[in-house]
């Protein structure tokens, strides 16, 4: 950005807008020239069609701490940090919705919903300060994916600032709505490429009158890997499940945490306890503080590879990443496997080697999600377009036509 | 009575000729008297199509898109001709491509719990075929023994056991569709979270105007290990209405929650379902899962029922009972014959807790306009049928109808709901889009219309306000249908 630019955007940009230390904004040793901080979203709107009109490139800021997360930005002019627009706006317990602005962060809303013996059941093992868009926009999930979802389950409403200066909404506050396109769904891990996300609803569930984790240790997954499709065949009262390896331990771990009421939660630990047995394993309960340590969300975490694949595919993920002498958590029965590193440990061509498995032995995907800036670029964060890449194409020319929305980040330089 | 719509284009004979030629000739269908069936769907829309073709396969749809695109035809897809909106009906004539033909369940992946289909392939058959094997397809339309996949996912159909399971899109992995200009894609595919854009989830309930699905891969759960059915008896729909709220608030998720109320209890007596004749409404309640669970469940129904003044609670004791409390809740809408020779089905949503006070803003509506009306609905979701009983012979009978439907819809958006649950918007409900969406909104629809290239090809004058080329549509379609036109 010329200095001219700069000065144009500063004199455009509303008189009121809080301006933020650029500094505390770098990323990847970039620091824009300019960071600001609306105060109400008509601010944000306006400082977006200013960016537009000369073409800007801004970066939509949660808490910061996915900003390693994509291709390495072509460009950085603006930080647009939005965790000013942080409010409630609406909460009644009884309909099971609520909606915020997304600068809010999700540990904010657990606590107000948990009030009300409530929660949003999307449980990233992200960190205190992770807002509600950055959630959004990395579409990030937890081991209770297994049985909710994700956070396209339960986003039933958003509202997106455009380049262009506009608020569009989609969906609404009710549970359920086929009026108009779908539009939300668009912006779920979108990495805010198409817009900036400004208000979400959510459908929201009960909180478990109980929650009980407990924990088996093997040396080999194989038992594991059954324990847990047979839990999720039966329907057992689970809500969270996963498969842990790491070198220090140098075994695998399945962790369960079972919920529901008392009998339901009983009947499922015998279940399992039978299962375990029939496997030649023993479950034991753990303190549920164990859902706080999983290796691939530790600040040691330098590389994390997150692989998308058939369920059934599982088990060859798990050993090529342990060849890899990585460490892993696995949600097998949703086909989702995360390995990670230090930085140096794992090379660009065994992770390429990796992604083909994943996408041959699994008919899925692998998205370095985690990584030093030249790993990402020799890896490719995303990896190959498909076939319907034209239509994303076609996606981002329509809603960011000047292309100033996070520029280069996304799948196939999007 | 077909009345077309809109004087249509007059079809070439060269354009029929190609579409024999790219599918077979007995599957293009161009003669009046063979186009009659094809004219209208669950609605009060009528409209012609000139042409209809009955394609097999994935290339045969692309290569009628094609031709219809060559000869500027628009295309208007068809599954079983179900839906409650008017999507499937020809608005402006053109080319209507029906994909009953295409049913075959292509491959169930047990392990994965995952199952490609054909667009034609009726809802209930895919649970009926994976039930060995201890799967199932969880959204279950009322509807299920005639609508097609194919229809439920361009409506994102929703179901009595979507309260706990979740809407068609929640079981879409991927799509292979057909663009305007014929090229064939894969969205999405056999896994979650694959990088890019969420294709998939925008093309579930875009009522066939983005592309047309040819084939769709859809998860499967495991059937539950059991399944209470509980039928609570009212003295009135509010009573009923605050035991859902309750229900809901007491931290229950039901799997089904659905009420029926007097005027449709009226409607089923012949059928023999077993619901009280004297109950002002009744809840049909279901809770599946562990044995365990579900007995804690149901116990916990039962208080809160009882609590609120259900004066009789029974509970399904076998499967065939089970079935039985279910005919009534499923065979209910077609049931209304019997009380009116017409009823005009309405789709609105609104929060839990405005379903007391929205209902009986409803029905003051009907008293208003002298009109009856019996409510049968997935009550869990705040999503109301509120079923307007008329005769159209009566002179005025359906401008009043329109007008007092108008209303309710009002009622449903003011109280902070939405024009439709699950039926979609299609002809009927376009112009009411603006009272939810602003016109920033609305742009920015259309311009994912736009990325897909769909332009008017695709189902034109649907799910938008209308436009230019479509005024005439509405008007006339209001005069154009006849007695059989209802659902
Ligand atoms: C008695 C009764 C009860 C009902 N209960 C419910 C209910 O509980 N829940 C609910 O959601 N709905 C319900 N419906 C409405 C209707 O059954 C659903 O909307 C259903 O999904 C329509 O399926 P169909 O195959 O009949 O589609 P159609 O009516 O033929 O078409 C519906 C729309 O889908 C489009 N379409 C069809 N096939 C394709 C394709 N392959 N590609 C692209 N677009 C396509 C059409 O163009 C049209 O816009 C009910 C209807 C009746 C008559």
């Amino acid at each position: 950005m010329t200095p001219d630019l700069r000065q144009a955007l500063r004199d455009a940009l509303p008189s009121t807008t809080q301006t933020a230390k650029a500094e505390d904004y770098g990323i990847e040793g970039m620091t824009p020239p300019i960071a600001v901080k609306p105060a109400s979203e008509e601010e944000l709107i306006e400082t977006l069609a200013a960016c537009n009109a000369a073409q800007a490139a801004v970066v939509p800021w949660g808490s910061g701490s996915q900003m390693h997360f994509g291709m390495p930005l072509a460009r950085y002019d603006v930080a647009l940090d939005l965790t000013s627009l942080d409010g409630l706006l609406e909460y009644e317990p009884a309909d099971l919705t609520v909606s915020v602005q997304v600068g809010m962060r999700l540990a904010g809303l657990e606590a107000i919903l948990g009030e009300n013996g409530q929660w949003l059941p999307l449980d990233p093992l992200v960190n205190e300060s992770a807002t509600i868009g950055g959630i959004l926009a990395t579409n990030a999930s937890g081991p209770g994916r297994v049985v909710y979802g994700t956070a396209r389950d339960f986003l039933i409403g958003i509202a997106v600032a455009t380049p262009e200066g506009e608020t569009i909404r989609a969906g609404g506050r009710v549970v359920k709505n086929v009026a108009g396109y779908d539009l939300g769904k668009l912006h779920i891990g979108a990495l805010g490429t198409l817009g900036v996300i400004t208000r979400a609803s959510f459908k929201v569930a009960p909180l478990p009158e109980l929650m009980l984790t407990i924990a088996a240790a093997t040396p080999q997954p194989g038992a594991l890997i059954v324990i847990a499709r047979e839990a999720h065949r039966r329907g057992l009262a689970v809500n969270r499940l996963c498969l842990i390896w790491t070198q220090a331990a140098s075994g695998w771990q399945l962790l369960v945490r079972m919920a529901g009421g008392a009998s339901a939660v009983e009947t499922s630990r015998r279940q399992l306890n039978e299962l375990a047995v029939a496997n030649g394993v023993s479950l034991a309960p753990v303190d549920g503080s164990v859902w706080s340590r999983l290796p691939a969300f530790q600040p040691g975490a330098e590389i994390v590879a997150k692989a998308a694949v058939m369920p059934t595919a599982i088990s060859s993920i798990l050993e090529r990443l342990k060849a890899l002498n990585s460490a892993i958590v696995a949600y097998p029965t949703a086909g989702i496997v995360y390995g990670s590193w230090q930085a140096g440990a794992v090379s660009s061509d065994d992770l390429k080697d990796l992604r083909r498995l994943c996408v041959q032995a699994g008919s899925g995907a692998l998205v370095l999600e985690k990584a030093p800036a030249e790993l990402r670029v020799a890896v490719d964060v995303w990896g190959q377009p498909r076939g319907d890449f034209s239509l994303m194409q076609g996606l981002k020319r329509q809603f960011d036509p000047e292309g100033i929305l996070n520029p280069g980040r996304f799948v196939g330089g999007i | 009575m077909a009345v077309q719509n809109q004087s249509p284009k007059v079809i070439p004979t060269a354009a029929i000729a190609e579409l024999c030629r790219a599918l077979a000739p007995d599957r293009v269908l161009f003669k009046p008297e063979d186009l009659v069936v094809f004219e209208y769907d669950g609605t009060i829309e009528r409209g012609q199509p000139q042409v209809v073709v009955l394609p097999d396969n994935t290339k045969e749809v692309a290569a009628a898109v094609r031709i219809a695109r060559r000869y500027d035809l628009p295309v208007v897809p068809r599954g079983a001709g179900t839906g409650l909106s008017g999507g499937a009906v020809a608005a402006v004539g053109g080319v209507l491509i029906a994909m009953t033909r295409m049913r075959r369940i292509l491959e169930v992946d047990v392990e994965n719990q995952t199952a490609l289909v054909e667009p034609g392939v009726v809802n209930l058959d895919l649970s009926k075929a994976v039930a060995k094997h201890g799967l199932y397809y969880a959204p279950d339309p009322s509807s299920q023994r005639a609508c097609t996949l194919g229809g439920n996912v361009a409506e994102n159909a929703g179901g009595p056991h979507c309260l706990a399971y979740g809407v068609t899109t929640n079981h879409v992995l991927g799509l292979e569709v057909v663009l305007a200009d014929g090229e064939v894609m894969w969205l999405g595919g056999p896994v979650r979270d694959l990088p890019g854009y969420d294709l998939p989830g925008v093309v579930v309930g875009s009522e066939g105007t983005l592309c047309i699905v040819t084939k769709a891969l859809l998860r499967l759960l495991s059937l539950p290990q059991s399944t209470r059915t509980l039928l609570a008896v009212f003295d009135s729909v509010e009573a009923a209405t605050n035991a859902v709220s309750s229900i809901i608030g007491s931290g229950l998720v039901p799997a089904a929650l659905e009420m029926i109320d007097k005027e449709t209890i009226r409607a089923l007596t012949a059928l023999d379902v077993g619901y009280p004749a004297d109950a002002g409404a009744v809840l049909l309640i279901e809770v599946d899962g562990l044995k365990e669970a579900t007995s804690e469940d149901a116990a916990k129904v039962r208080r809160v029922c009882e609590q609120l003044g259900a004066g009789e609670i029974r509970e399904a004791t076998d499967p065939a009972d089970r079935e039985k409390l279910w005919a009534g809740r499923k065979a209910a809408i077609s049931a209304l014959g019997r009380l009116a020779p017409n009823y005009y089905v309405l789709d609105g949503v609104v929060p839990r807790t405005k379903l007391p006070a929205v209902m009986n803003a409803v029905m003051e509506v009907g008293a208003r306009y002298g009109l009856p009306i019996a409510n049968v609905f997935h009550a869990g979701d705040g999503n109301l049928h509120p079923n307007l009983l008329f005769d159209e012979r009566a002179p005025g009978a359906t401008a009043k109808v329109l007008a007092a439907g108008e209303e309710i819809m009002r009622i449903c958006v003011d109280a902070g709901g939405s024009i439709t649950g699950e039926h979609g918007v299609g002809l009927e409900k376009r112009d009411y889009l603006s009272w939810i969406f602003s016109e920033a909104d609305i742009h920015a629809m259309q311009r994912l219309k736009a990325v897909f290239g769909a332009g008017e090809h695709f189902n034109p004058c649907k799910a938008f306000p209308t436009s230019k080329g479509c005024g005439e549509v509405h008007s006339s379609a209001i005069q154009a249908f006849g007695a059989d036109a209802y659902v």
